[in-house]
């Protein structure tokens, strides 16, 4: 049977075709058709089918990384949604936290609230932090609030009430009468998507669900159509979610918020699967796209998390996300920022070279492409500096051209600087690293790890060519290239379990009268985490909970997510956690307070339904050492210590397919493959493992 | 690896680690402290200092920060010859007169950082703390004081910590004088781990680079803000520019205050901006006034806001500003003066700075804003646990609106930009329960485009308390710009059980509510541009169904008929042709 993975991506859409009984892997990368991802989808699926002439009735399953609903937020292409909220609220959503985005610009937007004021409608009600019912529920001006928005022709509802979290009471209340007008699968509750404390948070949140969910449930159906026409109405379709896991399509439409950003959550998964795979305890993945670069850690195999996330806003150099709709949900922590290798540089009025965030996208793309592009970015240095070559590229589908990208640095980077144009590129490919570098340092040293016990996984189509000098950078000796690197979050998708989230919040203090109140939070958790199971078509496989708390000292107000095992919550398990968030919060903040009160606001539990995993197809060992001959030769500009300039030197380029397990190169050397191309610097020693991985130590 | 490089790429690579470096302390400050003033309103910044005290780097999240910053290393080095400080040493102060603060509750630690047993910089934090001492909980933020010693314990620059000795007795003294010892010691916990983490970077990148790259790195660095800030003032036309506007009142008399400013701008012989006060009202009884760091901040927020807001701040950002202004003046006032009321006067003096360059700049100045601070503080006694609580937020209102674009709705301004605290938190932490938070209707400015909305608040206490609160633009309403009409003023009521109301101050202090009363506060909305007869029908429209503004107001000052959800073109052109009439004979 075959399993198909494909990742829908801004510019590309990738396909990954995995043959369970041969242990065989095939990838594909094709142009994405943004009016309709579904197209590219299902060519994508074919194209590949027919070329190792297969039928789509052998796909079993097809786990599918989208962009839809991003795109739907970015684009402003969201359904008419109607929002309640408690009396004295309406503007939650416009006010939002109070402050502007952006600290110094007087002609700054906020982005829009997603539902206009006008469908926003007060309900009589009141709920206390204790979750007494101060005012009971006026349904007479809920009823009149709800006939008049499906008046208006809202598609979807929101229902956010104040203490909603404490008591649901009053938001089913008003989703037993919204029923009557709007279909059930387009009311969200916030007490059900994000039951956690924060009234803008969770409103957000949940209006970002109603908003996205008409969207999506239109590109399921037509999606769905596609693959019965294509004959595979028998394959299983789960859809990525931001969590690192996956849901299948079904449910998936009923948590749309949770597929924000799934292709890096995917990415992640793979890393964390290799991780497991070659025994690494701490890795930091690293990822370079064309318009962002992407990174997160992977400390004993496992996913990190966060829940402080917005989308939507722009994206800063800082690795942080401000100005967009927050949404609250246990992603999988991706730093993010905008220097990519489609990213347009620039000078600012100051004189100094700038890289990003702007992108020269797929049209026109960069200089290079040839297609009009009148600004340099960093692919145009890669190709001046010698690492791309005209010839390379998405497998010779499109060709680079030297001239357009010579002329637009020269242009527009060396004679503003007084530079030679290749100092020019390289000054580019220096300001892309200090960025990149930036997200690097901001999830290992800011949270209180060192870089140097880390191996460096890089990928996407240009991580692997800036690795070398990344990791010299932060001091990391060991980097891994895995196989098609350019489609690796596609491999996530193939190696991801379904698994769905579950929280509570209940804010007391981690002492032992207590102890009796959270073990009756866990249990809510574990109730419900198993009538999921029990729901799911796989519910007799292999299934897993993995319950955590998010804890902090009395008195503060930001959380630290302590995992924890067991289902009594014991004295000892107290203690135990007790101690777990000591050392952490020692771990992130430099400094912890045994002495001091810990408060529990949430407790989580994760529910995983462990999926079979591809073995990874090994690589055929080397019969004969590599011949020097058999690698071509190309001329590279090369800094090699930040105090010389640049130094030609000539260059050995490898074909991947050629290189098998146990085969060795010295660096400098280039490998190069359909997708991605790979830098191995000077000091680097590389060696190809049973697996296929490129392994560069140095 | 030790060696000398100064080129624009090395200095863009060192500009990034530097400004890496302080986001990370302000990050690691933001999520360890205690108050609610650091960790829900981020009322907190974190920079970096060369080694001569100039300012390199800077994560500010409020930019009235941005003057304490600068002040702060003059006093530092008045007070501490350079070659007297050793490793292991912290400075504590809150002093405005003496430590280069803006207002007391502003506590500042300042720590130098050594690298190879050298002096190579300073890192420092500012941090809000929610209580200070003085005559009312949450002290210096009230604005009814008359002397500084009112205003809470007064911190002049000391050690905290000596050759990594911490201080007791220092430390003791001054948490003995303050409102809930376990928080602030939690506060500055944080203020010292976030300065810890700021101080291990910066020595790690002095070794790494070595320590004359940094330094020679540094001075380009100057150079390029220098650069970049004067190549705007290009933009500029020459000439002298003024403005006036005034300040409701001190709290203590209900004179208004006047605060005036002449700008001359310069192309010759280097590009550069002088800004004038005199002419301002002189320092006031009441917690209004400024000290020159405030000012400074003031003047350097609405540069950065109008010309560039991505100049990177740093000591090359103020070769090209000059500023007078007299001592013993609202703006630049003299010890004993209260100042803890004083980001209301700087709100005032960046709305008169713009006022200054609107016929210079029409197209990037924009109309007046909410203009306040409008802090409240509601101090009193658990019912419970019978501890003591402050609870203080500051509530934003209009922004004026632009050139090209309505003024945004409900939004912190200019010199302040703290964050709320969520309801939900509020009510949970404090015996006081939230009736409405949302936009005062018709409060915008009229316009072509339509000054922010601003906020209405009402919240009730549930056991007895202590109110306390600053607001201005209760009187001077916010102008609006080329035939914009003003904003509505903010107001301060109490609505008793009874559901009587009561108009109270703007600058309170000590007022007891008892339970069942509810404070409303509302602020100003934003003042307009252009003539809101030029506003286009179909935006009345939206704002008429959106709820911003009334039937009436869409009528009378904009001139639009609407009836039945749609605009009612022909009466509109006949409405707007007389209203148009009208106005040219009132000229």
């Amino acid at each position: 049977m075959l399993r198909a993975a494909i990742d829908t991506g801004g510019t590309f859409t990738d396909v990954l075709l995995f043959d369970e009984e041969q242990n065989k892997l095939w990838p594909l990368k094709i142009p994405t058709t943004p009016d309709h991802p579904e197209k590219a989808f299902l060519q994508g699926l074919e194209e590949i089918l027919k070329a190792i002439q297969r039928q789509p009735f052998e796909l079993k399953t097809i786990v599918h990384g989208t962009t839809l609903v991003t795109n739907a937020l970015l684009q402003q292409q969201t359904a008419k949604t109607g929002l309640l909220v408690t009396a004295g609220f309406r503007d939650l959503l416009e006010i939002g936290r109070q402050s502007r985005p952006e600290l110094y610009n007087l002609q700054q937007e906020k982005l829009p609230p997603l539902v206009p004021r006008e469908l926003i409608r007060e309900i009589p009600e009141r709920i206390g932090p204790q979750g007494q019912i101060i005012q009971k529920i006026d349904l007479s001006v809920a009823k009149k609030a709800l006939q008049d928005l499906h008046r208006q022709g809202v598609e979807a509802l929101a229902i956010s009430l104040l203490f909603s979290f404490l008591n649901p009471q009053h938001e089913k209340r008003l989703s037993q009468l919204a029923r009557e007008f709007f279909p059930e699968e387009f009311i969200f509750l916030s007490s059900q998507v994000s039951p956690e404390f924060r009234e803008y948070e969770r409103t957000s949140t949940t209006v970002v669900a109603a908003a996205v969910a008409p969207p999506l449930v239109n590109y399921l159906k037509a999606l769905l159509n596609n693959l019965a026409r294509l004959g595979s109405s028998h394959s299983e379709v789960f859809l990525m979610h931001s969590g690192g896991g996956m849901l299948p399509a079904r449910e998936a439409a009923r948590h749309p918020h949770q597929l924000i950003e799934s292709g890096p959550a995917a990415g992640l998964v793979a890393v964390a699967h290799w991780a497991k795979v070659l025994h690494l305890p701490r890795v930091i993945a690293f990822d370079l796209g064309g318009t962002t670069a992407k990174t997160g850690l992977i400390l004993n195999g496992q996913l990190q998390y966060t829940v402080d996330y917005q989308v939507g806003g722009p994206i800063h150099s800082g690795g942080q996300n401000q100005g967009g709709y927050p949404v609250r949900f246990p992603m999988v922590d991706v730093a993010e920022c905008g220097a990519g290798s489609g990213s347009i540089a620039w000078i600012d009025p100051g004189g100094h070279l700038q890289v990003g965030p702007h992108s020269a996208g797929a049209y026109p793309g960069p200089a290079a492409y040839g297609q009009g592009g009148q600004e340099p970015t960093l692919t145009d240095a890669y190709l001046l500096l010698g690492y791309l070559h005209p010839a390379d590229l998405l497998g010779g589908r499109k060709s680079l051209h030297l001239v357009p990208a010579r002329q637009a640095i020269q242009k527009k980077i060396a004679r503003p600087l007084g530079l030679d144009v290749r100092e020019a590129a390289q000054g580019i490919l220096t300001i892309a690293n200090a960025s990149m570098l930036r997200i690097l340092r901001l999830v290992s040293i800011s949270q209180g790890y060192d870089p140097r016990e880390f191996t460096l996984l890089a990928y996407g189509g240009a991580g692997p060519l800036h690795a070398c000098q990344l990791a010299e950078e932060m001091g990391i000796k060991k980097i891994i290239i895995p196989p098609f690197p350019g489609l690796f979050s596609a491999m996530g998708l193939l190696l991801s379990d379904i698994t769905m989230d579950f929280v509570r919040t209940r804010i007391l203090s981690l002492e032992t009268k207590n102890l009796s109140t959270i073990q009756s939070i866990l249990d809510i958790l574990l109730q419900e985490a198993q009538a999921w199971i029990q729901h799911s078509p796989d519910h007799q496989k292999n299934t897993l909970l993995l319950p955590s708390a998010d804890l902090r000292y009395q008195g503060q107000n930001y959380e630290l997510n302590v995992p924890f095992s067991g289902k009594k919550f014991t004295s000892g398990l107290m203690n135990s956690l007790l101690s777990s968030f000591h050392q952490l919060h020692q771990q992130v903040y430099g400094h912890c307070e045994p002495e001091e009160t810990v408060e529990l606001v949430n407790l989580r539990l994760k529910a995983i339904i462990k999926v079979p995993k591809p073995q990874l197809p090994s690589l055929e060992k080397a019969s004969s050492p590599l011949k020097e001959q058999t690698a071509s030769r190309r001329e590279i500009w090369l800094k090699t210590t930040p105090q010389t300039g640049l130094r030609l030197i000539q260059c050995p380029v490898w074909p991947r397919h050629l290189l098998h397990a146990g085969h060795e190169i010295k660096g400098p050397a280039l490998i190069q493959e359909n997708n991605s191309t790979t830098f191995v610097g000077p000091a680097w020693h590389l060696w190809v493992d049973s697996l296929g991985n490129l392994i560069l130590e140095r | 690896m030790s060696y000398s490089h100064v080129d624009p790429i090395t200095t863009e690579v060192l500009r990034h680690a530097l400004q890496g470096i302080a986001e990370e302390m302000g990050v690691t400050l933001i999520r360890t402290a205690y108050s609610t003033n650091i960790k829900e309103r981020r009322d907190c910044s974190c920079a970096l200092f060369s080694s001569q005290g100039e300012l390199v780097a800077l994560a500010e999240h409020i930019p009235i920060h941005l003057g304490s910053m600068l002040g702060l290393m003059e006093k530092i080095c008045e007070k501490f010859p350079l070659a007297s400080l050793t490793p292991g040493d912290v400075i504590i102060t809150n002093d405005p007169f003496q430590g280069g603060g803006s207002h007391l509750p502003d506590v500042t630690l300042v720590q130098p950082v050594f690298a190879s047993h050298q002096l190579v910089g300073f890192v420092a934090n500012i941090a809000h703390w929610a209580d200070i001492g003085g005559a009312f909980p949450g002290g210096g933020t009230a604005g009814a004081a008359t002397e500084i010693y009112q205003e809470g314990f007064r911190i002049p620059p000391l050690f905290l910590y000596r050759q990594g000795k911490f201080q007791k007795e220092i430390a003791e003294a001054i948490l003995t004088n303050l409102r809930h010892r376990r928080e602030r010691e939690g506060d500055l916990r944080a203020q010292l781990a976030s300065l810890q983490r700021g101080a291990k970077r910066l020595e790690e990148l002095v070794l790494s680079y070595g320590w004359e790259t940094i330094n020679q790195n540094l001075q380009a660095l100057f150079n390029y803000s220098e650069i970049w800030l004067r190549q705007q003032i290009l933009a500029i036309p020459p000439g002298e520019y003024k403005y006036h506007d005034y300040l409701d009142d001190d709290g203590c008399s209900p004179k208004p205050l006047k605060i005036q400013v002449k700008i001359r701008v310069e192309h010759a012989p280097q590009p550069s901006l002088f800004f004038d006060f005199t002419g301002t009202a002189c320092q006031a009884e009441g917690g209004v006034n400024m000290v020159k760091v405030a000012l400074e901040a003031s003047v350097f927020y609405t540069i950065k806001a109008l010309l560039a807001a991505d100049i990177p701040m740093n000591a090359g950002f103020q070769r090209p500003l000059r500023i007078l202004a007299p001592p013993g003046t609202l703006v630049n006032a003299q010890e004993p003066a209260a100042v803890g009321g004083r980001t209301d006067t700087c709100q005032r003096v960046v709305d008169v700075l713009l006022g200054a360059f609107s016929e210079a700049l029409p197209e990037k100045v924009i109309a007046a804003s909410n203009g306040a601070t409008t802090a409240l503080i509601f101090g009193g006694t658990q019912k419970l646990s019978g501890q003591e609580f402050v609870y203080i937020e500051a509530l934003g209102g209009g922004l004026g609106a632009r050139s090209q674009r309505d003024g945004l709705d409900g939004v912190q301004v200019h010199i302040t930009n703290t964050s709320n605290l969520p309801v939900e938190s509020l009510e949970t932490e404090y015996p006081l329960r939230v009736l409405r938070y949302g936009l005062v209707k018709n409060s915008g400015g009229a316009g072509k485009y339509r000054g922010g909305l601003g906020i209405a608040k009402e919240i009730m206490v549930l056991t007895p308390v202590l109110f306390s609160a600053h607001a201005d633009r209760h009187r001077f309403r916010p102008w609006g710009l080329k035939g914009g009409l003003p904003g509505q003023p903010g107001q301060f009521l109490v609505q008793s059980a009874q559901k009587k109301r009561k108009k109270i101050p703007s600058k309170i202090n000590g007022l007891l509510l008892q339970p069942g009363e509810i404070l409303i506060a509302r602020t100003a909305g934003g003042g307009g541009y252009g003539s809101p007869l030029e506003r286009p029908p179909e935006k009345v429209l939206q704002d008429l169904r959106a709820g911003k503004i009334s039937a009436s107001q869409a009528r009378q000052l904009y001139g639009v008929e609407i009836k039945g959800q749609k605009v009612n073109y022909t009466a509109t052109r006949r409405l707007r042709s007389l209203r148009k009439k009208v106005g040219q004979e009132k000229c």
